[in-house]
């Protein structure tokens, strides 16, 4: 696979909850190696396109690729072990399980157990203070911290964020994207999703808008930055 | 190992599984009465005003809703639950979204109290905010018993005196015999007449509460009033059933300023499911109403005007004519409950008016067009997505939904020898009756749906309407579920020749699954080309 392949590449991806067509002919491109940020109000169709990448909703039309291979209709077991991997919006940990449970969950992926824990802990050593503990009771960051792990440990080589800030303090989301930023560092491709665009774009290395089911600007992220009031209240579409 | 050996090895072992499950040769598993898994979800509302137009660019339907005195109780196996309290609920678009919309992570919508289990700083076991004593919002769950409840004394103009009421309202709670009925509307309230009419009672069990509605704006006031509004819905998971209730109530309910008066609604629901049936209880109750000064009693034989009866439905059909082309429709105690095996479905409210402004624009494009042609074009522009929009708007009074669902655990098998099939003695019937109605709506009255009881070897619920007084919580004809009979045939004994059949035919079976998978997949899997002529498959995105 040639590195001036994309990873992922969207072309006319259209998508529908029943009646009500909610992604309209998205073309994205995700290039090796980079992270890209997702912007848009809530309710513009990103998270639909996050989960119509990870297979867990069909696409009505378009074409999905994944490094420069057509894989629409693949199922989510079949791209998780191609290397994608989705960390779901609300963080979908298993609440009655302990930390340390839900990351034995991961080993499922086919890694030692042993190599998921010791890589978590040391990723995030706040999880290793509080193994024993139900994931339910811990606070948002931590929970978001657990997900994360969770996805690393199937060594993702696309990784799909949707909403990583969603309900945590702003000093937790900055240093949620540090390690964003870190986890890119190590070649790890990205496509993050978020409603707050500041802190997507201080990581990303290119960035999109999407507003009602289309995307309606790309470029760097300044340039994005620059346009985002326009964007959000202009009705750039 | 290749796909195609480990796939032989997997149709080999799925075979040996499942006849080692099936080697004991018991006689099935012996049903148990034991919960396995529920899910369940009631919400109610006294008032709740629906907006449906797709030109907002909200993805839900409706597009916007609001809901006085709302609450939602709702569990899910693990168990995961939530119990939400809300005077005025803006929908779960903004109520839940509140922060999104403000962009501030963390702010929750004020209005309302939440409890969730597990627990949250947000939400903790039991969570309550009371405006006075009984009239606030409370919510509770331990993971068994998920309620939520808003009671309030309603609604009321700007005018009303607070501190009049509040002193009034504790000498009620002071006195046994002082009950909130006996008081007068607030006084910037349109009069309805008499509050002591018949039929005018608080719905809420007669226990006395003191009269202090929360004031409201003038506009809102004119368009709505009411008392002693409660809101419930409680989910009760017991080891051998799921419970679900919902209950929404109000009385001296006015609509447009009081040309229209109602004394009271009640709409009720109680669904039990023990995993194999589920019973679904419930109807709604509308009390006497009051058009212009002339009062209606509503029994099921019709309206009772004036000493005479008349037959429902009684519009004149000029009248219903221009209502339809209006696109107005109004339905009295609309009520729909389903069951499905172990599934429970109820809807239902005391009073529906759907207002669809659609064939109204269409009277109003004419003059709207001329207007619009006169103005410069950049407000054309402007306005162009607001006259293109002709939203439906459903004005619910009383508004309750409940859906339930549950599944029996697991038993394994008991192990060695089988078990001849017993033979269940059902429980005698319970003949279901009109229980006490608990601070009922008096006289007047039209109650649609009570009692549709269901269940095996029982009497069915008396479905027919019932007349004044309304049933109350005993209303319909309660069930017993008839004891689950073991009914699994035996298998054939150990080493015998029919049994080596059945588990051939299983190995057999897997074999020519996989078989034609496998060539389902070579014969159409690599046949859809894509358009870029790109290759099929996955790739292994790691080997960059």
């Amino acid at each position: 696979m040639s590195h001036n392949v994309p990873i992922l590449e969207l072309v006319g991806v259209r998508a529908a909850y029943g009646r009500i067509e909610v992604l309209r002919g998205v073309d994205l491109t995700v290039p090796r190696g980079a992270v890209v940020a997702l912007l848009g109000a809530n309710g513009a169709g990103k998270t639909t396109l996050l989960r119509v990448i990870s297979g867990l909703m069909p696409a009505t039309e378009g074409d999905i690729h994944l490094g420069g291979v057509h894989v629409s209709g693949a199922s989510p077991d079949e791209l998780t072990r191609a290397g994608l991997c989705m960390v779901p919006e609300g963080r979908g940990v298993f609440p009655n399980l302990t930390i340390e449970e839900n990351l034995w969950l991961s080993s499922y992926a086919g890694v030692k157990v042993e190599k998921v824990l010791t890589e978590a802990y040391e990723r995030f050593p706040r999880l290793k203070e509080r193994r024993r503990q139900l994931a339910g009771s811990l606070s948002g960051g931590e929970q978001q911290m657990l997900s994360l792990a969770r996805a690393l440990a199937s060594d993702p080589a696309l990784l799909l964020l949707d909403e990583l800030s969603m309900g945590l303090a702003p000093l937790i989301v900055e240093s949620l994207y540090d390690t964003v930023a870190e986890i890119a560092s190590q070649g790890v491709s990205i496509l993050v999703v978020e409603q707050f665009a500041h802190s997507a774009l201080r990581v990303a290395d290119y960035a999109a808008v999407m507003q009602h089911g289309r995307i309606v600007a790309t470029g760097e992220p300044d340039e994005i930055e620059r346009q985002l009031g326009d964007l959000y209240f202009g009705g750039a579409a | 190992m290749r796909r195609a050996t480990r796939m032989r090895w997997l149709a080999g072992a799925a075979a040996a599984a499942v006849g080692t499950l099936l080697w004991p040769g018991a006689a099935g598993a012996a049903p148990s009465a034991q919960i396995g898994g529920a899910s369940a979800t009631v919400t109610s509302a006294v008032v709740h005003l629906e907006v449906f137009e797709p030109v907002i660019p909200i993805p839900a339907s409706p597009q916007g809703d609001i809901s006085l005195g709302y609450t939602s109780s709702s569990v899910d196996s693990g168990p995961t639950t939530r119990a939400l309290a809300s005077y005025l609920w803006p929908g779960p678009v903004i109520g839940d979204g509140f922060d999104q919309l403000l962009q501030q992570p963390g702010v929750k919508y004020p209005v309302q109290v939440d409890s969730r289990y597990p627990a949250t700083a947000d939400a903790p076991a039991q969570n309550t905010a009371q405006i006075t004593d009984g009239n606030g919002m409370t919510t509770s769950t331990d993971g068994k018993d998920t309620k939520a409840s808003v009671t309030g004394l309603g609604i009321a103009g700007p005018g009303v005196n607070l501190l009049g009421g509040l002193g009034k309202g504790l000498n009620c709670l002071l006195n046994p015999h002082c009950h909130s009925s006996s008081s007068s509307a607030p006084s910037s309230a349109p009069s309805s007449g008499s509050s002591s009419a018949p039929g005018t009672s608080s719905p809420s069990s007669g226990s006395s509460i003191p009269d202090v509605p929360v004031p409201v704006s003038s506009t809102l006031a004119g368009l709505l009033t009411l008392k002693n509004m409660v809101s419930t819905t409680d989910v009760t998971v017991a080891d051998d059933e799921v419970t679900t209730t919902g209950d929404a109530e109000a009385s001296e309910i006015k609509l447009l300023g009081g040309l229209i008066g109602l004394d009271g609604l009640q709409v009720q629901t109680k669904i039990v499911s023990n995993g194999t049936k589920a019973t679904v209880t419930g109807g709604a109750t509308l009390g006497a109403i009051t058009i212009a000064g002339v009062k209606f009693g509503l029994t099921d034989k019709g309206a009772d005007a004036g000493g005479s009866t008349i037959q429902l439905p009684k519009l004149p059909q000029a009248l219903d004519t221009i209502l339809n082309a209006l696109g107005i429709d109004i339905q009295v105690t609309p009520v729909d409950q389903s069951v499905d095996q172990a599934t429970g479905k109820f809807s239902g409210s005391a009073l529906t008016i759907s207002i669809d402004t659609a064939p109204l624009k269409k009277i109003l494009d004419g003059p709207l067009n001329l207007l619009t042609s006169l103005l410069p074009s950049s407000a054309r522009t402007q306005l162009a997505p607001l006259l293109q929009a002709q939203p439906k708007i459903v004005l619910k009074l009383g508004d309750v939904e409940a859906t339930e669902s549950a599944s029996p655990a697991y038993v394994p098998p008991p192990t060695g020898g089988t078990t001849p099939p017993s033979t269940g003695t059902p429980n005698p019937p319970v003949t279901g009756g009109g229980g006490a109605n608990p601070g009922g709506f008096g006289t007047g009255g039209i109650t649609t749906g009570t009692g549709t009881g269901t269940g095996t070897g029982t009497l069915p619920g008396a479905g027919v309407p019932q007349t004044s007084p309304p049933a109350g919580n005993g209303g319909g004809g309660a069930t017993n579920p008839t004891p689950v009979t073991n009914t699994a045939l035996a298998l054939p004994s150990l080493a015998t020749v029919p049994r080596f059949l059945i588990l051939g035919a299983i190995v057999l079976a897997a074999a020519i699954g996989w078989a034609l998978q496998a060539a389902g997949a070579s014969l159409l899997g690599g046949a859809g080309a894509c358009r870029f002529g790109l290759t099929k498959g996955v790739p292994n995105l790691r080997k960059g």
